[in-house]
């Protein structure tokens, strides 16, 4: 007994002792003061673009494929040829609709297209298409579970717009190779503001990935790109407003995501702990040093000359009501929230209250896609325990797919 | 049959000459040939296609089997070098054919060529081009090429209408900008030609020879995705109803509007107009005068909004996947020298201009305002047409064609500000109109008078047309016999 009280009150020192060390070792290699946490309020926003789960493009017919021979999936459009027009694909308006419902969102019956203009070698027209004036959603919540328990955050917009191409850069060589089979892909934009630490916005991200997957509008592999985040971050007093931010555009990993907003907090208040002003800048991420460094890059201040798409017309969608106004072909709002399968929070109660499994176990199906096929086994086998089921999916059926190297979706 | 015979058949008459095997379509092709060549000092054609790609044995029922036709240099023509008269695109070879060529090529139609315009649409008088200018073939010397001065033909498509005036195509495709806005139509017709020019409403535009033609171009083109796509769905079957219905049945009100007496209009011009306006009167229209009062602010507007689309379509031409490409050591520098190599002054200035009034600081004080000013300019139209009134009458031009050289004197944007001042007010509506020939002035020169209708109104206003091509019987151009 004694012996286990005084080996616990080790364990907990020990590990006092190596968090000390750790934000020690922290502040002394980049010579950065420790965070005065009740001095500077960071606050976070994030807009993750998601690669719609189409067929095809957002407003060509050539396929969305990751992986094919480069340039092999560019229609005349993708390529900006002239006197080539968009084609908005109704999949992926519909993926756009599906997920906005999930997010609580408000659907804007009518929606429009814009141009914003850069120039950048792997995005031929000149500019992006996307929604930037009218969103196709706007104004939703969604509740994730955190280390602290439930929060939520509020949704600011969901936009559909397309993807850029993907630029190699051989600087040995001096040469720019372009693949275009990614450009003019669909991506849902969702744009969130709000959050106050890095642990939330990966909970958020976490959450928002396992809705995307369940809801299948986005396979979400983030190694694949099919999943990239854009945070900024400003610390501003409490009381006072809002400071300048700076941003990290195209994070495509969750552990990047939580060291960028560490960082990116740690030298935006000391910067301001020094009188310092934080600049407007994106900047990039160093993954070796884990830091970000300012990319000082042309693009930094850009203009982006935001116009009215005029090819395109205004989307307009339907419900219920006004359905009947379409030719038939209308996208009817009712049907798709219709269509909304049950969601990771609505399929974490029923583990929970249902099946009594602990929160552990939870994440672990709902990481790996098996809730579904964890309450088919279950209903099948009414005599057994859950747990033992679980026990069964955890060890058996994980080496098997392993073994395999299949995943859950493939099975 | 002398060639004048042939080429000055309609294209309705000539689709059923050939197919009745009155007439072979070889030796219509070889008219056509033979005229394209007589032609040559006028400049109208960028590109001839062989006459060996031309032998496609399509079926002998197709409506346009073997009607020779021409596209302006900005359509798409699979395999046939498409150069909006820019250097950007001097040897551009598109993969794809536009979507009005694809439908003219199964209807049986032959391609001669494309024809010469301002580079890039952008021009009213089809002088700024790769390739020179074009010159009407009104008062045009034949026997004397090293003319020094000429007429000019009006533009951005000039080539088209001097190879229809002269017989070297029977219609002609041109229009739309390359990728450009719903309201984007086309800019300025060569008036100065005598031949009819149709904008209809939500299609691309035609140049057609005839009013019954008008029938089978629209009917060829008119389901394109974009506009199925629109809110809107434009229903062909009124050209067919009403193009059987003769002028007889014709009782409309007309109107004139005194915003179009604009300063500077000729009086022969004005004279026109009123023969014009009786001409109506006496086959029993009532003709009034209405008020479109923000028809000045057209230009103006115009220019805000067409600067601004021309600097957004024109991002494409980076000479990346295609085009002029000039190496430089970095990217932004292989951009800057093919985009300067590529681009004449007009279109550079316009692509300047565009990006101005789309900067962030400036979008509300001009883009969004010149939105307003649209908004307006339609209501404008919307309101007369909603008073009972079926067609407003305006000139096409303030006067008929001048001459080469004054012209040239002239900034393009002064050109535009005088030439386009009739037309531009139904580009920005989107109304259709179709511009008439009705008599030559003093010296010999065509003058058009430009009718107009409300939205998805056109069979109104061709039968109008055809009511007024009928009374006026202008005498069109004849090639004169030379050498």
């Amino acid at each position: 007994m004694m012996v286990n009280l005084i080996w616990n009150i080790l364990c907990t020192r020990c590990m006092r002792v190596i968090a000390n060390q750790k934000r020690h070792y922290v502040s002394e290699a980049k010579n950065i003061r420790v965070l005065h946490e009740q001095k500077w309020l960071p606050v976070i926003g994030l807009e993750v673009h998601a690669q719609i789960n189409s067929r095809t493009k957002l407003f060509s017919s050539a396929l969305n494929k990751f992986m094919a021979p480069p340039n092999s999936l560019v229609s005349e459009f993708d390529a900006s040829m002239p006197g080539t027009l968009p084609v908005l694909n109704k999949e992926c308006v519909r993926a756009a609709v599906l997920t906005s419902l999930a997010l609580n969102c408000k659907i804007n019956p009518r929606s429009t297209f814009d141009r914003k203009h850069y120039f950048y070698a792997d995005m031929p027209h000149g500019y992006q298409i996307t929604q930037h004036w009218n969103p196709i959603a706007v104004d939703g919540k969604v509740t994730f579970p955190t280390l602290q328990g439930q929060k939520s955050l509020r949704i600011e917009r969901v936009q559909l717009e397309q993807d850029s191409g993907k630029s190699l850069h051989d600087y040995e060589d001096n040469v720019s190779l372009i693949d275009l089979n990614r450009a003019g892909v669909g991506l849902m934009e969702i744009v969130t503001f709000g959050l106050s630490n890095a642990d939330d916005a990966c909970a958020f991200v976490n959450e928002l990935h396992l809705m995307l997957v369940t809801l299948g509008t986005c396979e979400g592999k983030m190694s694949e790109g099919q999943l990239r985040v854009d945070v900024n971050i400003s610390l501003h007093k409490p009381g006072e407003p809002l400071g300048t931010r700076a941003e990290v555009k195209n994070i495509n990993g969750m552990r990047i995501l939580h060291q960028v907003i560490e960082h990116e907090i740690l030298r935006q208040s000391d910067l301001l702990d020094h009188g310092f002003a934080v600049e407007q800048e994106t900047r990039g991420y160093d993954d070796v040093n884990r830091t970000t460094y300012s990319m000082r890059d042309k693009e930094m201040k850009t203009d982006y000359r935001f116009m009215p798409e005029p090819n395109l017309p205004p989307l307009q969608l339907y419900d219920d009501l006004t359905i009947h106004n379409t030719c038939g072909d209308g996208i009817n709002i009712d049907d798709i929230r219709r269509e909304i399968p049950l969601l990771p929070a609505q399929l974490r109660k029923i583990l929970d209250e249902k099946y009594k499994l602990d929160e552990q176990e939870i994440k672990f199906l709902l990481d790996r896609e098996m809730v579904n096929y964890f309450i088919q086994v279950s209903e099948l086998l009414p005599n057994t325990p859950p747990i033992e089921v679980y026990h069964w999916l955890k060890i058996k059926v994980v080496a098997l797919l392993a073994d395999n190297g299949l995943m859950m979706s493939q099975w | 049959m002398a060639s004048n015979g042939i080429l000055q058949k309609s294209t309705v008459q000539i689709a059923s000459l050939i197919r009745n095997g009155a007439i072979s379509k070889d030796v219509v092709a070889r008219e056509c040939y033979k005229r394209i060549e007589e032609i040559k000092p006028l400049n109208a054609f960028i590109t001839v296609v062989d006459d060996h790609t031309n032998k496609n044995h399509g079926s002998t029922d197709l409506p346009l089997h073997g009607v020779p036709f021409a596209v302006k240099d900005n359509f798409s023509t699979v395999g046939v070098r498409t150069t909006c008269a820019s250097n950007m695109l001097k040897d551009y070879v598109p993969t794809f054919n536009a979507t009005v060529v694809d439908r003219l090529l199964k209807a049986g139609a032959v391609m001669m060529g494309k024809t010469n315009m301002d580079e890039f649409a952008m021009g009213s008088g089809s002088v700024n081009s790769l390739f020179g200018p074009v010159r009407s073939p009104w008062l045009y010397d034949f026997n004397n090429t090293d003319n020094s001065d000429w007429f000019i033909c009006g533009g951005s498509s000039g080539g088209s209408a001097v190879a229809v005036a002269t017989g070297a195509s029977y219609f002609i495709t041109l229009a739309k900008f390359y990728g450009s806005a719903c309201f984007w139509r086309v800019r300025l017709q060569s008036v100065g030609l005598g031949r009819l020019y149709l904008q209809p409403c939500l299609i691309e535009l035609i140049y057609i020879n005839s009013i019954i033609y008008a029938e089978l171009c629209v009917n060829f083109i008119i389901q394109h995705p974009v506009w199925e796509a629109l809110e809107f769905y434009y229903d062909p079957r009124p050209y067919r109803k009403i193009l059987q219905n003769l002028a007889e049945t014709l009782v409309f009100v007309c109107a004139f509007s005194k915003e179009y007496n604009v300063p500077g209009m000729s009086p022969e011009v004005i004279e026109a107009w009123n023969r014009t306006a009786d001409i109506f009167e006496n086959a029993g229209a009532r003709v009034v005068q209405v008020s479109l009062p923000h028809t000045e602010y057209s230009i103006p507007c115009y220019q805000v909004l067409g600067a601004a689309e021309v600097a957004s379509n024109m991002a494409r031409f980076d000479g990346l996947e295609f085009g002029h490409r000039v190496e430089g050591d970095y990217t932004e520098k292989m951009y800057a020298r093919s985009r300067s190599e590529g681009f004449n002054e007009t279109v550079a200035g316009r692509i300047l201009a565009g990006n101005y009034f789309l900067l962030k600081s400036n979008y509300e004080k001009y883009y969004e305002k010149a939105m307003k000013v649209r908004r307006l300019i339609t209501d404008d139209f919307l309101n007369i047409f909603s008073t009972s009134v079926d067609i407003l009458l305006t000139p096409a031009m303030v006067s008929p064609s001048p001459l080469y050289s004054e012209f040239n004197q002239r900034s393009n944007r002064h050109r535009t500000v005088e030439h386009d001042v009739c037309l531009q007010p139904v580009n920005l509506a989107g109304v259709p109109a179709i511009s008439v020939p009705v008599n030559l002035s003093q010296n010999g020169l065509p003058i058009s008078m430009q009718l107009i209708s409300a939205h998805f109104n056109d069979s109104t206003l061709l039968s109008t047309a055809k009511f007024l091509e009928q009374s006026v019987s202008f005498p069109c151009f004849k090639f004169p016999d030379i050498i």
